[in-house]
């Protein structure tokens, strides 16, 4: 098995009465675009700031390419950060910004200003070396942060929210780019941030964090489709939820299970999960299809958002229903029509 | 609305112009007045400028009065920033002893001090000159200075020095690239200020400096007391215009500091 770039082992952070992360253990892949996703306060921010050495573990051990790095200070460590506030130095130019790291190295001059030019090519900045800090735009000072971290070419870039302060416009953009650039040199990148949407788009893998502990790990798909558990079915997406019994085990994640209404549906699940066992069931507005066959239902609300209708519908069965369709759908408040799902599209989460 | 300007308010601020500046203009004028006696106009000349600078006690004066101020505002400035930069990381309890004793070494009188440390370095028989003046300088000095750095390391985002960190500079270096750069304005200022209030003190330099050499405001002070000759305005008129001139520097200093920072601080270049 290859040594993973990131592993944390029982990593344990309090702040005074607060803890803010229990007890983590993450592996994160070499070579690839990782987040870690969750509410603010959730612990992801700490995280990577134990990673980066700007926070000590209360316990628990970091290791970056296979060493352990626990006791090393920040600025021994083969990792770098941008953040979330860029933290650009306001009395260096975009240049000596970049060179910044570099000089702390004792690189010859030759070798800085190629690296720093290469590096300004990369985030598309060539012909701003002289310009200030201040004299640049949002989008501008965030590539100069990245350029700055990256010219060190850590084993590791951590990313702290690095796309908050932008608008929407903007952040789509500079996620398109982030991507690019972590495909073309090859870091990891770890990336933290609130929003999964964000997270979704760029990375190869994510982590959802809810109060200081990991709630799953694994590609993006993964999680929207196969939550863990039900904080992470919500975080990352709408719902539709009913609660159930596991009525019979089919095997292979196969399962018949009793919804609290009393009918029979099939669904996907996690392995080993015992009849009898009190789960809830999650089917995606997305993969709810109207048409002749299924539970009968009403339309009771429609909203309009151009690609998509959002639809909600009454049902006896199965109570409230969320239903997203696309934007060309017939479907007015008070049509009665028949609801049904995919049998793979149904998921069980083993809690209530 | 306008306000209506009243003929008496006029007369009061011109009366409250007059009676600031008058003596500074007659000061101006009697240093290059023949006049021995200072009573009427007899005509220019630098005959007082030329005798004060070769008055021995005035020249030892002003040496005297440059060592103690540089000292003293070398000394304040060093506590001062080491001092705003615990400040910084304290704790809330330890931050408000700290702020109280900073304010009580400005808001007690500079004469409980002098008299103070008069007592007390004839006990430990530590001996009175420039040292022991230096020292009582530093007093109220490095309470000046710790008010202005603190106000500046109040707006060091400190982002900006784990991202030092980051980059791999150790703590030594962060201070030098990222902190003091950071607070070179406020350095300037507080200099500029600490070595200003040095350079004209009398009262704590008078009790501390024994019988060695006094530093100028303590000559001048001698010196009218048995007379007052016009060499007097011409010492006064220099050290005004010593004084302006740091300022003007000081101020210059401040506001090209973004250029300046650099270079001040001998940071290395990287050109394209």
């Amino acid at each position: 098995m290859e040594t993973g770039a990131v592993r944390l082992q029982a990593l344990r952070k309090t702040f005074g009465d607060l803890v803010a992360v229990q007890s983590l253990d993450l592996d994160i892949p070499e070579g690839g675009f990782f987040s870690l996703i969750g509410p603010s306060g959730c612990g992801k921010t700490t995280t990577l700031r134990m990673v980066a050495g700007l926070e000590h573990p209360d316990s628990g051990t970091i290791e970056v390419g296979g060493e352990d790095i626990t006791r090393r200070p920040p600025y021994r460590r083969p990792v770098n950060t941008v953040f979330q506030s860029y933290a650009l130095f306001p009395h260096l130019d975009v240049a000596d910004n970049v060179a910044f790291g570099l000089i702390e190295e004792r690189r010859p001059k030759a070798e800085i200003r190629e690296r720093v030019a290469e590096m300004l090519a990369l985030v598309q900045l060539t012909g701003r070396e002289r310009s200030k800090p201040s004299q640049l735009s949002g989008g501008q000072q965030q590539r100069v942060a990245l350029a700055r971290a990256l010219v060190k070419h850590p084993k590791v870039l951590l990313l702290d929210e690095p796309l908050g302060a932008l608008d929407l416009k903007l952040r789509k953009e500079l996620q398109g780019q982030l991507k690019a650039v972590q495909r073309r040199v090859g870091i990891t990148f770890m990336y933290v941030t609130h929003d999964q949407e964000e997270a979704f788009s760029m990375s190869d893998r994510v982590a959802v964090m809810h109060e200081g502990r990991l709630e799953q790990v694994g590609t993006p798909e993964d999680v929207y489709r196969q939550p863990a558990t039900l904080f992470t079915a919500d975080f990352v997406g709408a719902s539709n939820r009913t609660e159930a019994a596991v009525k019979q085990a089919l095997g292979e994640g196969r399962y018949t299970l009793k919804s609290g209404s009393g009918y029979d549906v099939r669904a996907r699940g996690p392995e080993g999960l015992a009849t009898g066992a009190a789960v809830t069931l999650i089917v995606r507005p997305e993969s709810l299809r109207l048409g002749d066959e299924g539970w009968p239902a009403t339309i009771t609300d429609v909203s309009y958002v151009g690609p998509a209708k959002h639809l909600e519908l009454e049902t006896q069965e199965l109570g409230r229903l969320r239903a997203t369709v696309g934007g060309g759908e017939p479907a007015a408040v008070g049509d009665r029509v028949n609801v049904s799902w995919p049998a793979e599209a149904a998921w069980i989460v083993g809690e209530r | 609305m306008r306000l209506r300007r009243h003929w008496f308010s006029g007369l009061i601020a011109l009366a409250v112009i007059v009676f600031l500046w008058a003596p500074l203009v007659i000061v101006a004028i009697n240093s290059v007045n023949s006049d021995t006696l200072l009573v009427s106009w007899k005509g220019f000349t630098t005959h007082w400028y030329s005798q004060a600078a070769h008055n021995g006690t005035v020249q030892s004066g002003v040496k005297q009065t440059m060592t103690i101020a540089l000292g003293s505002t070398a000394i304040s400035l060093v506590l001062a920033v080491t001092g705003a930069l615990w400040w910084r990381r304290a704790s809330p309890r330890a931050r408000r002893t700290f702020d109280g004793l900073t304010y009580l070494r400005i808001m007690l009188p500079e004469v409980v001090f002098a008299v103070a440390l008069f007592l007390l370095f004839s006990k430990i028989q530590f001996p009175l000159g420039t040292t022991a003046v230096v020292i009582g300088h530093v007093v109220w000095n490095s309470a000046y200075a710790t008010l202005i750095i603190q106000a500046r390391v109040a707006t060091l985002d400190p982002a900006l020095e784990d991202a030092a960190s980051d980059l791999g500079a150790n703590p030594w270096r962060v201070f030098r690239r990222v902190t003091l750069p950071g607070l070179l304005p406020g350095i300037v200022a507080a200099g500029l200020l600490a070595f200003t209030f040095s350079f004209d003190d009398v009262v704590t330099s008078y009790f501390l400096t024994g019988a060695g050499t006094a530093p100028l405001p303590v000559v001048l002070l001698s010196m009218i007391r048995f007379r007052i000759t016009p060499e007097i305005n011409a010492i006064g008129m220099l050290v005004m215009l010593f004084t302006v001139s740091m300022f003007a520097i000081g101020f210059i200093a401040v506001t090209q500091m973004g250029r300046g920072a650099r270079k001040a601080l001998a940071l290395p270049e990287v050109r394209q």
